[in-house]
């Protein structure tokens, strides 16, 4: 289908500061007309969006698609299925891959494996030292001319700070995003918050120290070389006023948080056990307010859904054996939609923080990220009323390591379009 | 003036009777008019600057005595102002020393020796900017208003800062251009006209280029990631030897050069290439230095 006319639908679109009743026409691959009242002319298929909102398709900087390596837990196509699912088409790779993402091939092998799946524009990033050891800094050109949009060791970070400045240094040359898991392993050897939680259960916990120390060090290390970092899944408050800082002195920082950390706090480990076990590690109330007031506020610029398929018998591990990690692209709109119901957050930081600031953080802004006539016509119609249940018959995920399986989540997407094309329908 | 430390002590009459010197030697040959017994020092490698000063020196006249780190009483703590004092005692009226210390020649400062700076750690290298600015001399007459850029490892080079300071004695204006991790935090204190980012946009601003070598021994930790890309990036590519060729530009670089990572193979003796030239005048410049030492009082 050449032609696509949304009609009916409230538009959210803060790149161009509208919010109300549009149509929207779709030609080519492009946005060709946005106007209240664009008359069908019969040969463009046509949406009915009324009572939905249509914004910017989502754009999420952190996701781990396990493939190559991991395909048991998700791959590229499952992956990308989940992501459109949740109104995603741009979605940044995480390097842990198996072999890691440290060289050209693995690259390449990701952009041409989810071209051919044909769902989501898979932007990989590369290691920032090869086999994420932290020892020895990958090629970075070649990652770039790979495809790569940036690097990270995600899953744990630099512990020789001289290497990460070099590693900036490098990145700034190129135009390269460093991304950081800041927490620094030395404090953080347990497997969830340090505090009543794992004092009660016994475990070695992960402390806030170790979050707060990382995020502090970056900032520096940003400061001074005028390199951009992206913190990556902020959870603990200390690291919020530490963003609020660097930001009102300027510096190049920008950061995310995971949905998950939106909504669930450390007591959910005693509830769900390891599928509430993350790194890093849900938090206290006190946390969870701090990054939603943040997040409101801009102080963290974006969401990261840090979506981290494991299989169930993984899960199914003692809570200090299980791996670190929950799903994410599904989960990603409902956590959003709740705080928009509960006055949290307007509809406009909704669709900026999904949608329009990692698309500016990464770069593709303002081809992506926006609705402006003229650019890629990726798009998401949602309903923020709808009611669903998340479970095992919806989920396109190869996993299911969501506290939220199960559960009645409010916030559907409808349809997820990727230049043009309908890459996802979803059904009430 | 019995010692060339930096090119800063040198006013530009002390720069013109140094090239007047080489030119003579250049054109009409040595006479060995010297006599003298001088100590070759180097406590770091060196293949053209070690024979191009004995080169220069025996063809003064002077007889030349190669003192190496490995198999010296340096090694054993010696001290270079004991070192010095004791072959001073031996009879060595000058010295060409090599060191890979920042500023090593303070101990020296006050023996009655002559002594030349053949590479002070990450200091100066002034025999080599000599070299630099006598070779453009032949090339374009004055220097006065002409660019030079420095393109590469700024950081850790003593090439260039000896270069920044003679090029500005003589009146020529410098640039640099360098990846950000082997750039100086703050070249504020330094004469420089303009700090590039983009190597094509420095390259167009330029009139001459000098490639500076990675001192892959003087990183603390390898700096340098990719080859491939510092050459894509911050090297001479044959497109952009293309791009200079065009426009007239010419291209030094003070060797060894890292081939394929500052200068890709097929350039570094293309035409445009002042390389061999450089080297050739390392003699003269160097005979200049010492016979202007000699006789200046």
């Amino acid at each position: 289908m050449e032609k696509l006319l949304i009609k009916g639908g409230f538009v959210v679109d803060p790149s161009q500061k509208l919010e109300g009743l549009a149509d929207i026409l779709i030609e080519k691959g492009k946005i060709s007309k946005i106007e209240r009242n664009i008359p069908p002319s019969g040969d463009e298929e046509v949406i009915d969006a009324r009572s939905m909102v249509v914004a910017p398709a989502f754009v999420d900087p952190h996701a781990h698609l396990r493939d190559p390596g991991q395909t048991y837990k998700e791959d590229i196509e499952s992956g990308s299925r989940a992501a459109v699912f949740g109104g995603f088409t741009t979605v940044v790779s995480m390097p842990n891959t198996s072999p890691t993402t440290d060289n050209p091939a693995i690259v390449e092998y990701q952009i041409q494996k989810a071209q051919k799946v044909g769902l989501i524009r898979l932007l990989p990033a590369g290691t920032i030292t090869v086999g994420r050891k932290g020892e020895k800094l990958t090629d970075f050109n070649a990652l770039k001319k790979a495809g790569a949009v940036a690097l990270t060791d995600d899953g744990t970070t630099l512990t020789d700070e001289s290497l990460l400045k070099t590693a900036l240094y490098w990145a700034s040359d190129l135009g390269l995003l460093v991304m950081d898991h800041a927490e620094l392993p030395s404090l953080s050897r347990g497997h969830l918050n340090e505090g009543k939680v794992s004092s009660l259960l016994g475990l070695a916990g992960r402390s806030r120290s170790a979050e707060a120390i990382a995020v502090a060090r970056d900032g520096f290390l940003a400061q001074e070389t005028d390199a951009k970092i992206h913190i990556q899944h902020v959870s603990a408050k200390e690291s919020v006023d530490l963003l609020s800082l660097f930001k009102e002195k300027g510096v190049n920082i920008t950061s995310e948080v995971n949905p998950n950390h939106l909504l669930l706090t450390e007591e959910a480990v005693l509830k769900y056990g390891p599928l509430a076990k993350v790194n890093p590690p849900l938090r206290t109330k006190e946390d969870r307010k701090a990054l939603i007031q943040a997040l409101a506020e801009g102080i963290i610029d974006c969401i990261g859904t840090d979506h981290a398929p494991h299989a169930s018998w993984e899960k199914e591990k003692p809570l200090d054996q299980a791996p670190p990690g929950m799903l994410g692209f599904q989960i990603a709109l409902p956590a959003l939609v709740k705080l928009y119901n509960e006055g949290l957050i307007t509809l406009k930081r909704l669709v900026e923080v999904l949608s329009t600031t990692p698309a500016k953080i990464l770069n593709l802004y303002p081809e992506l990220g926006t609705l402006k006539v003229g650019t890629t016509a990726d798009v998401v119609i949602f309903d923020l009323k709808h009611e669903w249940v998340f479970d095992e018959k919806i989920n396109p995920s190869k996993s299911s390591n969501s506290p939220f399986m199960g559960r009645k989540l409010v916030g559907k997407v409808f349809y997820t379009i990727k230049e043009g094309k309908i890459v996802y329908r979803g059904k009430s | 003036m019995k010692k060339l430390l930096s090119v800063r002590e040198l006013s530009t009459d002390h720069i013109e009777e140094i090239f007047k010197r080489a030119k003579t030697f250049k054109e009409k040959g040595f006479s060995p008019k010297h006599r003298g017994e001088w100590v070759l020092m180097f406590l770091e490698p060196s293949t053209r600057t070690r024979l191009s000063f004995e080169k220069a020196l025996r063809r003064l006249g002077i007889d030349t005595y190669l003192f190496i780190s490995e198999s010296s009483s340096m090694k054993k703590g010696e001290t270079l102002r004991d070192t010095v004092l004791t072959l001073a005692a031996q009879g060595f009226e000058g010295f060409v020393i090599r060191t890979p210390i920042n500023g090593h020649f303070r101990e020296i400062e006050d023996v009655g020796v002559f002594v030349v700076n053949a590479g002070d750690g990450t200091n100066e290298h002034p025999t080599q900017a000599l070299i630099d600015a006598f070779t453009l001399r032949e090339v374009f007459g004055n220097l006065k208003g002409l660019k030079v850029l420095y393109v590469g490892d700024t950081l850790h080079s003593r090439v260039f800062r000896s270069g920044v300071w003679l090029f500005n004695s003589l009146k020529a204006k410098v640039g640099f251009c360098s990846p950000k991790v082997m750039k100086p935090a703050d070249s504020s204190l330094l004469p420089i006209e303009e700090e590039f980012e983009d190597i094509d946009t420095a390259l167009r601003w330029c009139d001459v280029v000098i490639f500076l070598r990675i001192q892959k021994e003087r990183q603390s930790k390898p700096l340098l990631i990719s080859e491939r890309g510092y050459l894509e990036n911050f090297g001479l590519t044959p497109e952009r030897a293309d791009f200079l060729r065009k426009h007239k530009k010419v291209y030094m670089h003070p060797g060894p050069v890292n081939r394929n990572v500052e200068i890709a193979d097929s350039e570094i003796y293309g035409e445009g290439s002042l390389i061999l030239k450089q080297v050739e005048n390392g003699v003269f410049v160097r005979a200049g230095v010492v016979d202007f030492l000699k006789r200046v009082k």
